[in-house]
């Protein structure tokens, strides 16, 4: 049965690897040259990005509302009703409150009674005591 | 100098190429091996540290000393790494096993790797790991950081870092048995 390995010996923690010569002079020198070139970072870039963010949300909010007015039907014009759907190709220009006519509807209708007819009812056999009776 | 220093330095007017120079200078070598030890190439591992650094130069003037500068540079290298490494995969659509059989080659053929064939079987070991094992890994056994220091790097729990720290080195114990 092999022995189990330790990897907790001292020369495996050494670094094995090299590096090429003057390597990190280079990379300071190289460094330098492209923070030299490249404009120092000031408060624009860090706005830039986060006004990107913003426009291309509203962007895409703009987007979304244009699809939804082009493609939602107007709620206004309800279809399912028959009076709408000849509503729509002109041919019932009134509703039925058109058709009423005052002079024919009886409930509405107030009756007048005659002054003369009163006094005249009055003037008949109708006794105090039978009128005294009428509530 | 004291990194509160260099930043003192830093945001005097005329003086920050000056200071950043010297951040440059006292951080370089560790952030070289960070990275060279999770890519394996020379030339990756100079592009990698080079963008690091650029990011830093460009991210200094808003770095509020919440956390410690070396933490800070460690943090952009590790997700400098983390990101290349996540391209590379998806650009080439390699599986984990292809990938680490891919690193292992680079490391074959690297010219600037001096070890012993023990030495070898360990690194082979090592890129077999899940990336982000392989970070907490190298931080903990090479570069010998605290967990706690890991932990304000990688925003990883103490507790999470030490159970995949072990898990990785029984993984590695294991690898270098079929190796040697």
């Amino acid at each position: 049965m092999k022995e189990k390995f330790n990897i907790d010996q001292p020369k495996l923690k050494e670094n094995p690897f090299s590096i090429p010569e003057g390597y990190f002079n280079f990379l300071e020198n190289a460094v330098q040259e492209r923070i030299s070139d490249a404009p120092k970072a000031g408060w624009w870039s860090f706005v830039k990005p986060h006004l990107a963010l913003a426009t291309t949300f509203c962007f895409i909010l703009l987007i979304g509302y244009g699809t939804l007015k082009i493609f939602t039907p107007d709620k206004t014009l309800n279809v399912s009703n028959p009076n709408t759907e000849l509503l729509q190709e002109n041919q019932l220009s009134s509703s039925f409150i058109d058709f009423y006519d005052e002079d024919l509807d009886s409930l509405t209708q107030s009756k007048k009674i005659d002054p003369d007819q009163i006094e005249e009812y009055l003037n008949t056999d109708a006794s105090l005591l039978y009128l005294a009776s009428l509530e | 100098m004291d990194d509160k220093d260099i930043l003192i330095l830093f945001r005097e007017e005329g003086k920050e190429h000056y200071a950043f120079n010297l951040i440059v200078k006292k951080y370089e070598e560790r952030l070289y091996w960070h990275i060279k030890k999770m890519v394996i190439s020379h030339d990756d591992s100079n592009d990698l540290l080079q963008n690091t650094l650029i990011k830093a130069w460009n991210a200094l003037p808003e770095f509020r000393e919440e956390s410690r500068l070396f933490t800070w540079l460690y943090r952009i290298a590790t997700n400098e790494v983390l990101t290349y490494l996540k391209k590379k995969k998806l650009r080439t659509f390699l599986s984990l096993s292809d990938y680490s059989r891919q690193l292992e080659n680079v490391l074959e053929s690297d010219v600037y790797f001096n070890g012993d064939a023990t030495q070898k079987a360990l690194q082979k070991a090592i890129l077999r790991l899940p990336d982000k094992q392989r970070i907490v890994f190298n931080m903990r056994y090479f570069e010998e950081l605290k967990y706690e220091e890991i932990s304000e790097i990688l925003g990883t729990s103490v507790g999470a870092l030490k159970a995949s720290y072990h898990h990785a080195a029984k993984k590695i114990e294991e690898s270098i048995q079929e190796l040697i």
